[in-house]
């Protein structure tokens, strides 16, 4: 993989926001603007390195499911910092044999070639419009005749058809429910973006759609059903909108006390609630020891481990994380709301850092297949809400046509897909 | 440099309306407000029926009779004979669709049903 500086293009920022990226800069405390779409480098991959990294990644995408059975069948909902009733949910679930659309790994790449799972986001994962827009109309226009490991709207809208006939929903009506998100929180419009996406995917699917914002979701207590903003039955909801956060909240009751006379269908399915922990992790390390793509991984404490990263179970774009390097330097200490439901301690590993740029790979799963990659790029130790990203090329790969396309989409790249069991 | 047989990695092309449309819905600036208009005796700020406002003129802060009375759609609608509060007169104002009269004379919420909100939704912390 390398890193290379290029000219970006006459008047990008309009273009990537008329693309759906509207929050193409981030705004600082103070007021600047630092890019988020960044156009001024993009990274070089071979497709050696590619398929290499879509192992790894359906790999740890079959270790998650095995996680998942462990953790529901072992597990409290006080030691997974879950609300009380959560590993019933997730329970009934996993029994129910609910589909998923998608999920997002975080991965460091490191120079010596190796391939480390930092994380996994499988409940609310965001990137999609950077991934499936914005890096490719970027290739469209600036190397036309070379490819992408990016297959990700293409594997959205095939996913969603694969839904919409697998029997498990409730008619063709898909509501898409998302955070806005008030003041100081609100986040440019990026969750509304990312599910204005897929919801594009879901249509090009056959699917019939609405969005509206979670808290324009009610309950209606005599027809025991959730209502949508028009106050019609919700039979099938798409929300960007983490687990742990519903089931903890007033209406999320109806969920866990199985109140629902009609149970509306979500994706992602409960199952996920597992998959959005760091708890995932600890279980990780203790049910595939010493695997390559895994770092070591403890609750509660660092263990014998001399480098570490302490991670609060629900936190996010790196909120309340803490690196310790040495036991004579102070610990990297990122604010945040987290950590009282908890905390595991990761080993610490470099990312690779490509000209002081430190970068994390996004490495998409779509419909249980490993479905392409984001980079993103990040000044400090911890990729955080301040990272950028960048677009990449696969640099001995031609543009595919339209059957090499279909051939791949029909083909797996492993054997069978794994499934919960 | 390549081989024509290996396997490529692209989606072929991509077709996005609604991403678009949002957007510019986004970036533009519009607001979607719905309201709904309970017919009001400004001199004693207390809701009447229906039939007696029209349609043509707001209440421009003088002159008898009755006026339509703008509430926003999630606002608790005040039965007849009861004090209003929390809305306006000045109708022109607003943007997004108006409905006047037709609200349940007893008061209640403005949706006509027994569903509550707010049980979602309470979350301010990213995802993603």
């Amino acid at each position: 993989m390398w890193r290379h500086r290029s000219r970006s293009r006459e008047g990008w920022r309009d273009t990537v926001v008329e693309q759906g990226l509207v929050f193409p800069t981030t705004k600082m405390p103070d007021g600047s603007e630092l890019p988020y779409w960044n156009e001024d480098a993009w990274y070089e991959v071979t497709m050696e390195e590619v398929e290499a990294l879509e192992a790894a990644t359906e790999e740890l995408w079959a270790m998650c499911l095995q996680a998942v059975t462990q953790m529901a069948t072992t597990m409290t909902d006080e030691r997974l910092g879950l609300p009380p009733g959560s590993l019933g949910v997730v329970r009934r679930s996993i029994e129910a044999d609910d589909p998923a659309l998608y999920a997002r790994f975080d991965l460091a790449y490191g120079a010596d070639g190796s391939i480390k799972m930092l994380e996994i986001n499988g409940d609310t994962p965001t990137g999609l419009v950077e991934t499936g827009i914005v890096q490719w109309n970027w290739m469209e226009d600036v190397m036309p005749e070379m490819d992408q490991w990016n297959s990700v709207h293409d594997r959205l809208v095939a996913g969603w058809r694969k839904l919409r006939r697998s029997g498990h929903f409730d008619g063709d009506r898909m509501h898409f429910l998302y955070d806005l998100g008030e003041e100081d929180s609100y986040d440019g419009g990026e969750m509304e973006m990312t599910v204005h996406y897929l919801m594009d995917t879901a249509v090009q699917a056959g699917w019939i759609t609405m969005a509206h914002p979670m808290a324009e979701v009610g309950w209606n207590p005599e027809t025991r059903d959730y209502r949508d903003v028009h106050d019609e039955p919700l039979r099938n909801a798409f929300k960007l909108y983490a687990w742990e956060e519903m089931l903890a909240e007033p209406f999320g009751r109806h969920v866990v006390d199985q109140q629902e006379s009609r149970p509306t269908r979500w994706i992602e399915p409960a199952w996920k609630a597992l998959l959005s922990t760091k708890a995932l992790l600890p279980v990780l390390w203790e049910l595939f020891p010493r695997h390559r793509l895994l770092l070591p991984a403890y609750f509660d404490e660092p263990r014998d481990l001399e480098r570490w990263v302490a991670k609060p179970l629900h936190g996010r774009e790196g909120d309340n994380i803490r690196i310790h390097l040495d036991d004579t330097l102070e610990d990297v200490v990122m604010p945040g709301g987290y950590g009282a439901e908890g905390w595991v301690y990761q080993a610490y590993t470099d990312l690779p850092s490509f000209e002081g740029n430190r970068v994390v790979l996004g490495s998409w799963i779509v419909d249980g297949e490993a479905a392409g990659m984001l980079v993103r790029e990040s000044d400090n130790l911890v990729t955080d809400y301040f990272s950028r990203v960048a677009p990449h090329v696969i640099s001995d790969g031609l543009a595919p046509s339209e059957e090499q396309v279909a051939q791949w989409l029909a083909e797996r790249v492993g054997p069978d897909a794994p499934s919960l069991s | 440099m390549t081989t024509p047989t290996r396997r490529r990695m692209r989606s072929t092309s991509i077709s996005l309306g609604i991403t678009a449309l949002m957007a510019s819905s986004l970036t533009g600036c519009s607001s979607s407000a719905d309201y709904a208009a309970v017919c009001v005796d400004p001199e004693t700020e207390e809701r009447v029926a229906d039939d007696q406002c029209d349609d043509d003129s707001d209440y421009n802060g003088t002159g008898a009779g009755f006026f339509w009375y703008y509430l926003a759609a999630r606002s608790v609608v005040p039965g007849v004979g009861s004090t209003v509060t929390g809305g306006t007169y000045n109708g022109r104002t607003l943007n997004g669709t108006v409905q006047r009269g037709g609200l349940p004379t007893t008061g209640g919420s403005t949706v006509k049903s027994s569903t509550t909100k707010g049980g979602f939704g309470g979350s301010s912390r990213g995802f993603g």
